[in-house]
Parts: structure tokens; sequence; C-alpha cells
């Protein structure tokens, strides 16, 4: 037990270091590409320094896009999260009472297997036509992306109960209900921490997609306009921000799936 | 020994539709009847049919034709005074040691200090005291066994039905396990209804022993073993009774 | 844990040599300038392609690797490409299209995917500035294909000419003020909105703005958002022909907006490039006339344009708005305003200046990225 333990240890160390070896590698291979051979036009692809310097002034410079990085980070945040919490929030229950129930779902699917196949952009029209342009209509884009794969996985993940946990508790005299919330929403649980993960990634990356709507902010929007004005800096620096905040929103929620689901590995 | 009948199966059937149409048959013309706190255990070379039989006499299925009485009752749905113990991934991961021992009462309303303190007793017995708030995947395979052991006890069932409970354990593991398995039932006694495909531990274990064909199950002979307990296997009895039975055994296999 | 390391590196120096291997072969062509053009790694394929062309094209015609839209500024150049009129003319058009506006353009002059593009005057500020292009010729007047959209029933659409030194522009002071209008933010329809505002002694600070692209900005009027919509060419027919009414365009507003030739540095110094782009651009110019002269096989071959690019647009009222607003240049035409060459993307950058896109130098970028004389040798008295 002990070995283990130690060995999981070891593991993460060296899962970090690794880590970290493989971004040093890259942005060494960035900045020769770019400062020390000069095989990339700079305009192209600017190198990390200059990268780095122009996320450094966003911070204070508004030009040229309108605002401040921190400003089109809150922006963006707002929009993903109002959009993944209500995925969220209607898509556990959703797929857990479709597994549960036959009728359910054989109701509910015809319908879910449609909206699945929209891609994010497909959506714009429509979500423009039910919540017109404010924050509503960019948040309906996210919730579209981020409900799918939080539904999908709560389903399965209940459908893949284990029939032996469901065996022991009925011999103990569980109630229907119990089985539910007692065997199968537990054993469940890490299915759908899965999707609420992959949902996140989703949505905040479906961040580009959503501020096509009358965005005058946001990462998304950041982007768009530096390629409108051809600012590959602030484009990279756009592009960071997002995997930055998304490594930090996936940590947090890591954090939550720690703390709820244990007992497993 | 009690002579009343706890356990009692009919001509239990059961049969499976396959794909291409035909029908499959798992169990075929099963009885067999089981006294109160008697130990009997089933032993068949096969996959056959053997956990269909556990679950259609736990009532979680039916049986294509036949009936299942417990305590003189006919059985059609689970019953909490049918307890059983799986092979594995027995326990539920998501609760503690205590948890799960503790969830048969709970599901039945049972106050948290009376239930407690039972599956308290039975984790004692079982010789897990200090691990109550672990994880089972903490655990050992052996431990976690005993736990299921605890568990099915703490629910205080009026029979056990157990299936091929150290199947996946190691041979040292194993008879450790079934030493402890007959320790608890001599202190609590219990009707047990036990499957095995490993000859040694059933003649350990059993008051009587009922040899299974091969699919279809259906009984093909039983050996009544008065050897007194606890058994030692290497004893000449038992070798001898081991033999005989080991040679009808490798015919139906 | 070190096996993996190793082969990691093993990866990334087989990369890295592969990497630079192609630099070296590329840099030994042409090799006369700094202009360190390698592509992304990505484009290292395209760079095979080429070079195999290359091949062929020393035995066959020289390639122009022209950026081109799927919109009306490209119009000639399709049918000079779909009737093999640049073969006959002895050389070959390879083309890169955009569906997606100028920016995409200029990226391909950026991963040295093309030697020139017809652009827009709103991204050529970009292509002269951050990518160095020399304007060598306009060849259309598009200001006309920029236009503000309203609703039939509003209260603007009903005034035209408040303002006596615009008589075609609607709306007022009074029935604009505190309105919703959705554009593209920093592009040239915030140009368009600005220029209209300034008719009526209005700022942007006047109105509520919504950044919008094109398509959703359509049909979010449509769907009742808003109150106007800066829309450009198809879409402003479609929009004329559902009934919305153009509040303004920009040839309207007095700024001119015209395509033009923007050729990559590298292109500008390779005289056997030139004389090509100086092939094309006499062919576009023969062709731009005659199609003004015969507007009706104009029309016909301006329907298939669309139906080429999947847009359905037949009615010879809409065909005829846009032949008018979005203006072929004759070559007496180009050739009178000569002088002027380049000043409509000035005029877009300052602007852009003024509202922070772009930096002061830029503009001296924009300025001195001009060059008339290929116009003078191929046309001059």
């Amino acid at each position: 037990m002990k070995l283990s333990k130690m060995k999981k240890k070891n593991n993460k160390v060296k899962y970090i270091l690794i880590s970290i070896i493989s971004f040093t590698v890259f942005l060494i291979i960035w900045y020769m590409v770019t400062d020390v051979f000069k095989l990339v036009k700079p305009i192209s692809l600017p190198s990390p320094v200059k990268v780095l310097e122009s996320f450094i002034n966003k911070f204070t410079v508004k030009r040229p896009d309108g605002s401040t990085l921190q400003a089109h980070v809150l922006s963006s945040l707002r929009i993903v999260l109002t959009g993944y919490i209500a995925g969220s929030i209607v898509g556990v229950p959703l797929g857990i009472f479709m597994a549960w129930n036959r009728k359910a779902d054989m109701f509910i699917r015809p319908v879910f297997d449609w909206f699945r196949s929209v891609p994010g952009m497909g959506w714009i029209p429509v979500m423009i036509l039910i919540f017109g342009i404010n924050i509503a209509s960019k948040a309906a884009i996210v919730f579209a992306i981020s409900f799918v794969a939080i539904l999908i996985n709560s389903y399965s993940g209940i459908k893949n109960t284990n029939p032996v946990h469901m065996w022991v508790a009925q011999t103990f005299g569980a109630s229907n209900k119990q089985l539910l919330f007692r065997v199968a929403i537990p054993s469940a649980l890490p299915h759908i921490f899965t999707g609420l993960r992959q949902g996140l990634n989703q949505a905040w990356a479906s961040v580009v997609a959503a501020e096509m709507i009358g965005s005058n902010r946001g990462l998304g929007y950041m982007i768009q306009m530096n390629r409108e004005n051809s600012r590959a800096d602030l484009i990279i620096v756009g592009m960071l921000s997002i995997g930055l905040v998304g490594t930090i929103l996936s940590f947090v929620l890591q954090k939550f799936e720690d703390k709820y689901v244990r007992g497993r590995h | 020994m009690n002579n009343e009948v706890v356990i009692k199966c009919e001509n239990i059937s059961k049969t499976f539709p396959t794909a291409d149409g035909t029908a499959f048959d798992v169990i075929a013309d099963f009885s067999i009847e089981v006294n109160k706190n008697e130990f009997v255990v089933l032993i068949g070379p096969g996959q056959c049919g053997k956990t269909t039989l556990i679950n259609i006499i736990a009532g979680l299925e039916e049986a294509t034709s036949g009936i299942v009485t417990v305590g003189g009752e006919l059985v059609t749905e689970p019953d909490p005074k049918i307890g059983v113990v799986y092979q594995e991934t027995n326990l539920f991961p998501w609760l503690t040691v205590m948890g799960n021992v503790e969830f048969g009462p709970k599901a039945q309303g049972e106050s948290k200090a009376s239930r407690q303190e039972r599956a308290q007793k039975y984790i004692d017995l079982v010789g897990l005291t200090g691990f109550e708030n672990q994880h089972p995947n903490k655990l050992s395979g052996g431990m976690q066994q005993r736990v299921g052991i605890a568990r099915v006890y703490t629910n205080e069932p009026l029979v056990l039905l157990l299936d091929e409970p150290f199947g996946h354990l190691d041979a040292q593991t194993r008879y450790l396990m079934e030493e402890e398995l007959e320790k608890i039932w001599r202190q609590e006694r219990r009707t047990v209804l036990f499957v095995t495909n490993n000859l040694e531990e059933a003649i350990f274990l059993a008051d009587r022993i009922v040899l299974m064909t091969n699919c279809p199950s259906t009984v093909k002979q039983e050996y009544i073993i008065d050897l007194p307990r606890p058994r030692d296997i290497t004893s000449r009895e038992f070798l001898k009774i081991r033999e005989e039975i080991s040679k009808n055994l490798d015919l139906t296999s | 844990m070190k096996k993996l390391l190793a082969l990691l590196i093993a990866i990334i120096m087989v990369m890295g040599l592969v990497a630079c291997g192609d630099k070296k072969e590329d840099t030994a062509k042409d090799d006369s300038k700094k202009a360190e053009d390698v592509k992304e790694e990505a484009a290292d394929d395209k760079k095979e392609e080429a070079a195999d062309d290359k091949e062929v094209d020393e035995a066959d015609l020289p390639v122009l690797r022209l950026g081109v839209f799927d919109s009306r500024s490209s119009f000639v150049n399709w049918y000079i490409m779909e009737n093999g009129i640049d073969v006959e003319n002895g050389f070959k058009i390879e083309p890169t299209v955009s569906t997606a506006g100028g920016s995409f353009l200029n990226e391909a002059i950026g991963a040295g995917k093309i030697d020139a593009t017809q652009i827009g005057a709103a991204q050529a500020v970009f292509s002269a500035s951050v990518y160095d292009c020399i304007n060598v010729v306009e060849f259309s007047e598009a200001s006309g294909s920029s236009a503000i959209f309203a609703r039939p029933d509003s209260d603007e659409a009903q005034i035209i000419g408040d303002n006596p030194d615009f008589p075609e522009v609607r709306g007022s002071a009074d029935t604009i003020k505190g309105k919703t209008f959705m554009y593209p933010t920093g592009s040239m329809s915030q140009l368009t909105v600005a220029k209209y505002l300034e008719v009526f002694g209005l700022t942007l600070d006047d109105i509520e703005s919504v950044n919008t692209q094109y398509g959703p900005g359509y049909q979010a009027l449509q769907a009742g958002e808003g109150d106007t919509v800066t829309l450009y060419s198809p879409l402003t027919l479609f929009a004329m022909d559902d009934g919305y009414v153009s509040l303004a365009s920009l040839d309207q507003l007095g700024q001119s907006v015209r395509d033009c030739l923007m050729v990559t540095r590298e292109a500008y110094e390779d005289p056997e490039k030139m004389d090509t782009i100086k092939k094309w651009i006499k062919v576009l110019f023969e062709y731009n006339e005659k199609f003004q002269e015969d507007k009706e096989w104009q029309r016909e071959e301006l329907t298939k344009f669309h139906a080429f690019y999947g847009n359905d647009i037949a009615d010879p009222i809409m065909l005829d708005t846009e032949i008018e607003k979005h203006y072929l240049l004759t070559v007496d035409e180009a050739m009178a305003s000569l002088d002027d060459l380049g000043k409509s993307a000035l005029g877009v950058g300052q602007y852009y200046y003024e509202i922070g896109i772009i930096e002061e130098d830029a503009l001296e970028k924009i300025e001195n990225n001009v060059d008339k004389s290929i116009m003078e040798e191929l046309f001059g008295k």
C-alpha cells in the first residue's frame, strides 16, 4: 500500500517534470524559429519575447481592440460560466433521468440526437432569433455546446452502473429511489465529472464562436479583431490567455472532483 | 441438526433466447432443499448458470419455470432476508467500510446508533477493526471480501448466498478466508448456499456438497460431508472424500 | 522515461533539420534580399507543390499566385480564369480564394503563399503597413458596396436629404440619436457609420454600437434586434431585395474605397513576376471595359459568378445595383485618378489611426508603398 502510494507520488512528479520539459522545449523551439534563426516572419509568428511583452502591456493598453486583457477575460468568463452552469444544471439531471427512465429516454432521445449533431456555430442564427443580441444568446451557444457532453456522460455513467452493485443494493432491500440516489448516482459520479470537465473545456473553447455575436469585448472578440488588424502578437496573447484560463478552470473543477469523488484510485 | 427447510428450489429452469432465435438452456429442472443453518456447497465445473441460479434464488431474476421459496415464502423479488455476496466488485467504492457494512439497515431506515453498533460488531468479527473509515480501494482483495461478509451479516438475513466469493483471491489468501468464513459461520450460524468450482474449498466448508452438471446446470449427485470441524485438508479422510468426488467431477467437465 | 525524453529530443532535432534544410534550399533561390520569407511548417507541403509548379512553368507558363474573393471584387478575374484567358495571354493564375474577407488574404501573404492579392482598401491598409505590400493598381470602386440598412417603417427611413450636401442620404440627427447600430467594429463598416453620423453632426458616442459580423448582423435585424445594420455586398443586395431601406452607402458619404492589387515585396522585386502581373493588369482592364460596354452580358456572367459561389442572384435590379455600386474602372478612369492611387487606403488608414487601431508609422508605410509607374508604363501616353 505504501509502495503504491509512493509510486503514485513518483508518477505525479514525473508528470509535472515532463510537462515542464515539454513546455520549455516548445518555448525554445519557438524562440529558435523566430528570434534566433529567423525562419518565420515576425508578422506571421512573433517571437515569444515579443508576445510576452504584448501580454504584459495588454494589462494596461486598450489599443487596438478597445479593452485591456483582464476586461476581455472577465467578459468571456461571464459568458462561458453562465452558459456552462446552465448546461450543467440541465444536462446532469436530464442525462440521469433519461438513463433511468426508459420512456423518457425514448421520448427525448430523437430530439437530443438532432440537437447534438448541430455544430456550435450553427446555433448562432437561432440563438439570435430567440435571445437577441446580448449575453443571453452568447451564453445560450455555450450552453448548447457544453450541455451535450455533460448530458451524454451523465447518461452513460448511469447506464454503466455495475449490475452487481444494483443486485447487492436490491438484496439489501433498497427501494427504486434508493437505488438511484444511493447506488446509480454515486457510482456514475466519475462519469458525471468527466462530462463536466469535457463540457467545461468545450464551453471555454467555444468562446470564439459565441463572441461572433454582438461582442465588444472578450477573448474571442480580441482574437477576431486582431486578425482583422493583422496583429499576430495579440492573437497569440489571446490564444495563450484562453489556454491559461482554461487550465485554471480545469484545475478548480479537478479540486471539486477530488473532494466529491472518493475511493476511486 | 435442525431439519426445517429454509431454501427450497423446485424444478427450476432458465432459458435465454439467443441471437439466432434458438433457445439456450442454462438451468434445467434444478431442485434442491437447504435446511436451517445448513452449509450447502454447489460445485460445478463450468461457468454455466451458477450466478443465474443465485440471482433467481435472490429474487433478482425470474426463472423460466419452477418456484423458489425461502423461509416458506415464495420468492418474487429481492428481500433483505436473502443476503448475497458476489465474487468481486461487490463493495460500493464510493462508501467507506462502515458505509458499506451499514448499507442494508440504512436502506431500511434503521437508526444510526443501532445499525452502526451492529455493523461494528461484524467489522470486529471479520477482523477489520480500525479500517472503518477506509475506502475499499485501499484494502486488499481478502479484506474486501471480509467487508462483503460483514455487510451481509449486518443485514441479518435468514439465508446467505455466496457466489464464488473467493474466486479471484490468490491461493494463500483464499485458504485464510475459507478458515475465516468457517469460523464466523460457527459463531454466527446461518443457512448458507455457497457456489464454487474449487473442490477443496467445498469439502472444507460444506455440510453437504451438491455436484452439478455443466450446461444446462442440474443436480448430478449429492455428498454429505460429516467430517468434524474445523477440518484438516491434509487428513486422510479429507483426501479420500476429495478423491471420490473428484472422479465424478472430472466426468462432467 | 529517459527513453521517452531521448525520443522527444530526437524528433525535435529531426524536425529542426527538416525545417533548416528547407530554408537553405529556399534562400539559395532568392537570397538576394534579407527577405526571410520561409513559411511556417504548415506551409511546407505547399512549398513543395510550388516548387513542382516552378519546374512545370519553366517549360510552360509563368504562374501568378493570386489572392481573390468569392465576391464582386474578383468577378472579372474569375471570368478570366474560367475562360482560360490567362493562358491565352501567356500566364497562369493560381488563385487562393477567400470566403472570409481580406484578413485571410493578408495572412496568406504573411505565409508566403501568394505573390499578390486583390483586396479592398480597408484591408489594404494592413497589406501595406504590416505585410509591406505595394499598391500598383486600383481596378474597381467598392464604396457603394458598404451600406447602412434600416427597416422600411423606421423613422430614419422616412427622411431623405436632411443635409442638402448629401441629397441621397436618409435619416436626421433626431431620428438617429440613441439608435442601435450593428456592424463589425474596427472595420470599414465603422468608417461607414462614422461618416454617416458626421453628415448630421453626430459621433459614435451618440448612438449604441453593437459589434456583429455581416451575416449574424443581418439575421439579427430580421429577428427584430437593433435599428440598423451595416452590410457589405452581396448582402446589401439581399437586404434591398428583402425590402430594407439603405440609409446611406459609403460612396454617397464621399469616401472612396477602391479594390487594389497589392503585390508582395518579393514579387515586386522580381522582374519576371512583375511581367506576369503587368499581363494580368492588361487583361483585367480589357475585360473591365468589355463588361462595361455590354451590361447585358455582364449581368449574365455576374449571375454565373454568384451561382459559382452558391449565391442565387439573378434579379436584374439586384444585378444592376451591384454593377453600379461596385463599379469596374475603365483604363481612362483609372488613369484619370492615378495621382490618387493609394489615397482610399490612406483615408481608411487615417480613420483607423484616429480610433487607435494602427500607429502613426503605419500611415507612412501606406503612403509610401504605392507605385504608379506600372500603370504609366502600361497605359501612359
